[in-house]
């Protein structure tokens, strides 16, 4: 990888962490002044169930990438520490192809389920939230996700 | 039935082949839908399963439980943990072991994770254990095996995945691995004092202490008593859901490790972006069960399993006794939250028509989860203890296990026997 895209991408991964860091750490916040405001001054935190549904998947989805670039996903992978030269490279190339794939099939379909969820206009039940940005988010971030792969598809076919 | 066994097939193959698990699941689901009912249909199926199950309220439990374990593993506090449990019970033969055992629950009463707590305590139990000159094999196996009971003992996030795919209650999973888990313990060390009675020269006794010195190392383990007791006593007595309990939880783990002085700026947000890791690891996964185990029920497979046990004619706890026997073959190959993630959501709708109870499937899914954690070829806590101690050999560790191994089978096999080690604890829970 070039010099300046594989900084762009550091840096990209480190942004992705430093947000999917606040919305844990707003996650556990959110959860602790809930609990605290019902049983101690008897005012729960309006609709704080619906807020927590939203930060599970902008953490989920801000996490992908990171997962997806440094390949931390759960593997099998027997065949890899038989695999040597060419057959390896060959195995590899899969690997990152199927998963380009997989991740396509993610970001393309959570961009459909925002265009259904926007124009059916559908909104959460108590704060009357839209929720189709989240699956754009959702659409964006595996678009990300599937983007650094490429990067990674495209450097081991160079190497081919 | 048969669109299943072909796409079961292409799923191993892919996964041999190095395909991420969740993506193999994904596009192995995607395709056999689409064979059955369309391409069209497959894509809508997975799509809005995807979102739906980001976007679960349910689900938050899980990363604030992770992260309640990210910030524990970095308060450090194995060390104390270690020191209370050998006061008590170091001057017995291989007493070193049953500590480190005992050492691993306490951790495990914090923590929801058998890697992390085996991490943890192989920094801290092994040197003494060789300064007392305890063999490698019963030292490392003590640790890795003890590790397994970050799973069992609450919390557990296994658990939560289980409670997660089945829709079981999770605070009653929770209260249901106590005894399982101090059973466990019990049997551990029975393994340990059996192992050290034929070869005592594998653990010798360390010193006696003062009852004073014993009861000042107890003392400084209070924090995990403490968090131990408002987590599971909070959902014991129905103070908080499982999710509240897993904020709470987490939020004690951070001022726990801010206390210590263990946790800066950088190891604070480095916690958090660990638990966020994991999460969307998880999520990966669970995206591709999902879709996956929705071709496997349309293409029949759940049904035909039903049907076939029914005319078999086989006892409910046959059907789970042959299940156990396929996870330990299962868990040769799959670390343990793939294959939480792969066959829970297709054996339970086989075994919940038997009138089988959940609670007790999930925790005997567990117990032969753990096995797989410590068994050959791919056990994953051994794999952990071995990183961590450079210098011990993988087949050490293996053949220090099999003693734990015997006590975890046991442990299994009186859950059969008396369903009640699991079921009886969280019936005593109190109802709102």
């Amino acid at each position: 990888m070039p010099g300046l895209a594989a900084s762009a991408v550091a840096w990209l991964t480190r942004g992705l962490a430093a947000v999917a860091a606040l919305v844990l750490f707003a996650m556990m916040g959110l959860t602790v002044v809930d609990v605290f405001g019902r049983y101690v001054l008897h005012r729960p935190v309006a609709g704080s169930f619906e807020v927590m549904q939203f930060l599970l998947a902008i953490l989920v989805f801000t996490a992908l990438p990171i997962v997806s670039h440094e390949r931390e996903h759960i593997t099998v992978a027997l065949a890899e520490g038989w695999l040597r030269g060419r057959l390896r490279r060959a195995q590899e190339l899969f690997v990152l192809a199927l998963s380009a794939a997989a991740l396509a099939v993610i970001a393309s379909r959570m961009w459909q389920q925002g265009d259904v969820l926007r124009e059916t206009q559908a909104i959460t039940g108590f704060l009357l939230w839209p929720i189709a940005p989240i699956a754009y988010f959702a659409a964006v971030l595996s678009g990300v996700a599937l983007a650094l792969v490429l990067v990674r598809l495209g450097a081991s076919l160079r190497r081919c | 039935m048969e669109a299943s066994l072909i796409g079961f097939a292409v799923l191993l193959a892919l996964c041999f082949a190095g395909v991420p698990l969740g993506f193999a699941l994904l596009l192995v689901g995607l395709a056999g839908f689409a064979f059955e009912r369309g391409l069209g249909a497959a894509l809508a199926m997975s799509g809005q399963q995807i979102l739906d199950f980001s976007t679960n309220y349910g689900l938050t439990v899980l990363p604030l439980f992770v992260l309640m374990g990210s910030f524990i593993h970095r308060a450090e506090l194995s060390d104390e943990l270690y020191e209370a449990t050998n006061a008590w019970l170091g001057h017995h033969r291989g007493g070193l072991a049953m500590a480190t055992v005992g050492a691993c629950a306490g951790f495990a009463a914090v923590s929801g994770s058998s890697l992390a707590t085996a991490a943890t305590m192989s920094k801290v139990a092994m040197p003494p254990m060789r300064r007392f000159g305890y063999a490698d094999s019963l030292a490392a196996g003590s640790i890795a095996a003890g590790g397994t009971l970050g799973i069992l003992i609450p919390p557990s996030v296994p658990m939560v995945i289980y409670g997660i795919l089945t829709e079981t209650d999770i605070g009653k999973l929770f209260i249901a691995g106590i005894l399982p888990g101090l059973l466990m313990v019990l049997l551990f060390f029975a393994a340990i004092a059996a192992a050290t009675r034929i070869r005592p020269r594998l653990g010798p006794p360390g010193e006696r202490l003062s009852p004073r010195a014993r009861w000042r190392a107890t003392a400084r383990v209070w924090g995990v008593l403490a968090l131990f007791v408002l987590v599971i006593g909070g959902i014991y007595l129905g103070v908080f859901t499982p999710t509240e309990a897993a904020g709470i939880g987490a939020f004690g783990a951070f001022l726990f490790a801010a206390m210590r002085r263990k946790l800066g700026f950088a190891a604070c947000v480095e916690a958090l972006v660990d638990a966020g890791r994991t999460t969307a690891i998880i999520f990966t996964v669970g995206f591709g069960a999902l879709v996956f185990s929705n071709f496997v029920t349309l293409a029949g497979l759940t049904a035909a399993m039903v049907e076939l046990i029914r005319s078999l004619e086989v006892s409910p706890t046959g059907v789970v006794l042959a299940m156990c026997v396929l996870y330990v073959i299962l868990g040769c190959v799959f670390d343990s939250l793939a294959m939480l993630l792969l066959t829970v959501p297709i054996f339970f709708p086989i075994v919940a028509p038997l009138g089988v109870d959940p609670v007790w499937f999930g925790i005997i899914v567990i117990v032969v989860v753990e096995i797989g954690l410590i068994t050959p070829p791919i056990g994953m806590n051994v794999f952990m203890v071995r990183s961590v101690l450079q210098d011990v050999d993988t087949w050490t560790i293996f053949n220090g296990v099999w003693p734990f191994l015997a006590a975890t089978l046991a442990a299994l096999a009186l859950l059969f026997a008396f369903p009640g080690i699991a079921t009886w604890l969280p019936e005593q829970m109190v109802k709102f």
